[in-house]
């Protein structure tokens, strides 16, 4: 129903804690991968910690026929499979009895009218005022169609003062370049205000990705340093140890500059590199993240070379055992040039960033998985304890690890007990996990909350995701006029092909070992 | 797939030391362990605060070193546990010192540098200062005040600790002397003006009971519940009278009601009639002796067009609050409460650093409903 909203006094000292609004959550998609794997469980993992709102309820929606019971079932199996803490058989009935599922094809209008209808019976028995929140865990074609058809049914309450929120959560990657990107946001546009999309990026949900702001404004011995004066250059790594495994159809279309880059990479550095915000607060933080995207430097036809390396993985090694290499797996052709591995050296052309590179890695079948911002300061000058030019002192190294542990460390200079001053690097070392005790929260279920919240700091807007497209795209039309008809192959379980230990060599530079 | 149980913190065995040794024993906790590593492995020592607890006796204090691993787990810190009246080998103090670690790949995690202080009956003012010179620089401390007794009954050993914190923790569950002990508390936190962070840990454990009333009762849900209130029912259990109070001066201060008057049967009821907008309507507590130590059912009456109109919250057991709808048949809403530790709770509120007004309000209100009873 559309009434008028009133003020809760009870919630005063509650909303720092980012209370979850009553709602219901739609997942489009409910009976796939992704809900079975982390939607689910992280729902269930704020349930048990208390976090969920008390007026909520879930309905999944998906093709695959299955009736509450079932979708229960499929629930609980994915809970026990993948979620961060085990199933807690005393607390599972209440968490089950939220879930409910709607059977039918996303491109049938009819199913919205069910969704309608089962909405109607729903919201009054859990005492949810009639906020939505829609969660598009679908195929990137299918987003228009589900959206207008969302709108149509009436599914959709206009952003108004007074009115229920609807919000609908759109996975990235948004479109498969810039111009297909545009047309998914203009029909999101058409259908749905900005301030009701909130395009996720599960890599800003990490603990470490939130830490940098603190890291970054909260200390003053950072900013004075966050500069080209002295940061000599930044490597940001996202590597994977697995393959494309099931993912083959979406991957050889996507490829790690789209799936990765694109979708992932260019934010974290946005983080790293953004103006100092004079708020916590979403548009404000966004804004300056656009900043520094509208910053970067193209990279032309002509510097193609110098500043990009892509390949694919041979065949190799992953936990001791022979992997094939990307063109034998399964769902992949022959004849497939799509990377499986990107580096890029990329400049930030403003006051702060000028001349100062940065590095960026990713692929499959890497050594390991791992995600890590490594900021390398320039060396100290080269006398007194630099003075010896055959041994010189190694640069202070700010890194943050992002996966699998989470934290933060600090590479300095220190003396050697002795009489003689010999110098030697210390690494100091933090790790939540350890420091902190327990695991930090997944990040689908920080995101989530955030979206019950109403808070959309962590999710990417309109024209930072076109901004992004807009800088690789000169990429993909570099490649795709060069005419190659295969890529530089590197071993599986190795960081990645020579080609790229060249690129950041000419630089005078070496990739860190994680 | 699911996380391993969070490995338990190995404890350096307790020594007796000197108190000018505080320093040195310390150090050569770490620095025996530190020789039993490998060559590329190090200790680590990472402390974010300073906490000193004060416990009435022995068997409080050992009570409470049992729960320091949910403490300093999360919150490493400097731990310094002072015993009010305890057995002492020799007369005035005695003094020991143990750690609490956590075992990595690449060495030790230092978790809690613990200094045990024992006084005996001659000895308790000399507490405050082996505290003070054994804090770590820098570092925000908080004072836990573990004893039975409210705070400021214990003035000459509370205060000097005082001085020395950025933050006040106690527990109103278990006070011999509930009503007064509220009624002082409330009196010495309004004479504090903005000098300390103050958290009763009967508040915190209130916190999943006022984010569900919040929001059952949100006028967006039930339109004219809080503003139409006829009467209000809370059952408690033993020792839960000054929670179940604070949860009513809560609800008072953010409603804007006004206590009129009251009547106690001690140990079994409590009345208060309070007035809101030229009305009166009754709150009720009612001490149920076989629940636990806590609200443990929430009966909040109203009326509107339609009548009179009741939703129950209740304490469901296993961790779970729950929504009964009074002549429904929906089904119970039930909320899953995440089990809390005294030490958990303590090490969560040591991560607060401002002031909770909303709380202090609620005490404030408290304060004026307690009077009402005592005049």
């Amino acid at each position: 129903m559309i009434g008028s909203t009133t003020a809760n006094p009870l919630l005063a000292g509650l909303l720092e804690e980012q209370v979850a609004q009553p709602c219901t959550l739609v997942i489009f998609g409910g009976g796939g991968d992704l809900s079975k794997r982390k939607l689910l469980p992280a729902m269930y993992n704020q349930a048990l910690e208390g976090a969920l709102p008390a007026n909520f309820a879930l309905l999944g929606v998906a093709s695959q026929p299955m009736d509450d019971a079932g979708y229960r079932a499929f629930a609980r199996e994915g809970i026990e499979a993948y979620s961060r803490r085990p199933l807690d058989e005393q607390h599972w009935p209440d968490f089950e009895h939220l879930l409910h599922y709607e059977s039918g094809s996303f491109e049938d209008p009819q199913t919205y009218v069910r969704i309608k209808q089962r909405l109607q019976q729903i919201e009054p028995e859990f005492g949810i005022p009639g906020n939505r929140v829609f969660y598009l865990a679908i195929p990137p074609a299918l987003i228009e169609t589900c959206v207008r058809n969302l709108n149509e049914a009436g599914l959709v309450y206009p952003a108004a003062p007074g009115n229920p929120f609807s919000r609908v959560i759109v996975e990235k990657p948004i479109g498969h370049d810039l111009q297909s990107a545009k047309q998914v946001n203009d029909v999101l546009g058409r259908n749905l205000d900005e301030s009701q999309i909130y395009r996720i990026d599960h890599y800003l949900g990490k603990e470490t990705v939130q830490n940098i702001l603190v890291m970054r404004f909260g200390n003053s011995i950072f900013e004075p340093l966050w500069n080209h004066n002295h940061i000599d250059h930044v490597q940001i790594t996202v590597a994977e140890a697995e393959g494309v495994g099931t993912r083959a159809g979406y991957y050889d279309h996507a490829g790690a500059l789209r799936d990765m880059v694109q979708n992932h990479i260019l934010q974290l550095l946005t983080l790293i590199a953004m103006e100092p915000p004079w708020a916590m607060r979403a548009d404000v933080i966004r804004d300056h993240r656009q900043d520094v995207l509208n910053c970067l430097r193209p990279i032309t036809p002509d510097k193609i070379d110098q500043h990009v390396v892509r390949a694919q993985y041979g065949p190799g090694y992953h936990e001791g055992f022979d992997v094939p290499g990307y063109r034998r797996e399964d769902g992949v052709g022959p004849e497939s040039i799509t990377e499986t591995y990107v580096a890029l050296k990329v400049f930030i052309d403003n006051w702060r960033w000028a001349g100062v590179p940065f590095y960026i890695r990713t692929g499959k079948r890497m050594t390991k998985r791992a995600s890590e911002i490594a900021v390398h300061f320039k060396s100290t000058p080269p006398i007194l304890f630099n003075a010896d030019p055959n041994h010189p002192l190694e640069q202070n190294v700010l890194a943050l690890s992002i996966q699998p542990n989470e934290g933060l460390s600090l590479r300095i200079a220190t003396k050697l007990p002795g009489p003689k001053v010999r110098i030697f690097p210390v690494k100091m070392d933090f790790r939540y996990g350890s420091t902190f005790g327990d695991q930090s929260p997944e990040a689908y279920e920080r995101l989530m909350l955030d979206v019950m919240a109403g808070d959309a700091t962590l999710f990417m807007r309109r024209d930072a995701v076109e901004r992004s497209w807009m800088f690789i795209e000169d990429i993909l039309d570099a490649w795709q006029s060069s005419g190659v008809r295969w890529l530089p192959e590197y071993t599986a379980g190795t960081w990645g092909p020579v080609e790229a230990e060249r690129m950041i060599e000419a630089d005078d530079h070496r990739w860190r070992l994680l | 797939m699911n996380d391993s149980p969070r490995q338990r913190l190995q404890t350096v065995p307790e020594k007796n030391v000197r108190i000018r040794h505080i320093p040195r024993e310390l150090d050569a906790l770490w620095a025996g362990l530190h020789r039993e590593l490998g060559e590329d492995q190090v200790v680590t020592r990472a402390c974010m605060s300073n906490l000193i607890i004060y416990c009435d006796d022995d068997d409080q204090t050992a009570e409470i070193v049992s729960s320091l691993h949910d403490i300093v787990t999360p919150h490493p810190s400097r731990v310094v546990v002072l015993t009010g009246l305890g057995y002492t080998g020799e007369p005035g103090l005695d003094v020991f010192v143990s750690g609490l670690y956590s075992t990595l790949p690449g060495g030790l995690q230092v978790s809690a540098e613990l200094i045990r202080v024992v006084a005996d009956s001659t000895a308790h003012k000399r507490l405050a200062p082996v505290a003070r010179a054994h804090l770590v620089g820098d570092l925000p401390t908080t004072l836990w005040w573990a004893s039975r007794e409210p705070a400021p009954f214990l003035g000459e050993v509370f205060n000097p600790l005082t001085a020395m914190a950025d933050q006040i923790i106690y527990d109103s569950i278990g006070w011999s002397a509930p009503t007064k002990g509220m009624q002082a508390m409330s009196r010495w936190v309004a004479a504090q003006s903005s000098e300390y962070v103050i958290d009763n840990l009967a508040w915190r454990r209130l916190k999943h009971w006022r984010n569900l009333l919040s929001q059952v009762l949100d006028p967006n849900v039930q339109p004219g519940a809080l503003l139409a209130i006829t009467s209000l029912h809370i059952e408690h259990g033993p020792h839960a009278v000054a929670m179940a109070s604070l949860l009513v001066g809560w609800l008072a201060s953010l409603l804007g009601w006004r206590v009129a008057g009251g009547k106690a049967v001690p140990g079994k009821q409590t009345v208060w009639q309070f007035s809101v907008s030229s009305r009166q309507f009754p709150v009720t507590l009612t001490r149920v002796e076989e629940a636990r130590c806590a609200p443990v059912r929430v009966d909040w009456a109203w009326r509107d067009d339609g009548g009179e109109r009741r939703t129950v919250f209740a304490d469901l057991g296993d961790d779970r609050l729950g929504v009964i709808e009074v002549d429904s048949d929906v089904p119970v809403r039930a909320v899953s409460v995440p089990g809390s530790t005294q030490g958990t709770m303590v090490a969560a509120q040591m991560a607060h650093r401002a002031r909770d007004l909303v709380f202090e309000r609620a005490l404030e209100t408290g304060n004026q409903m307690t009077a009402v009873l005592l005049k």
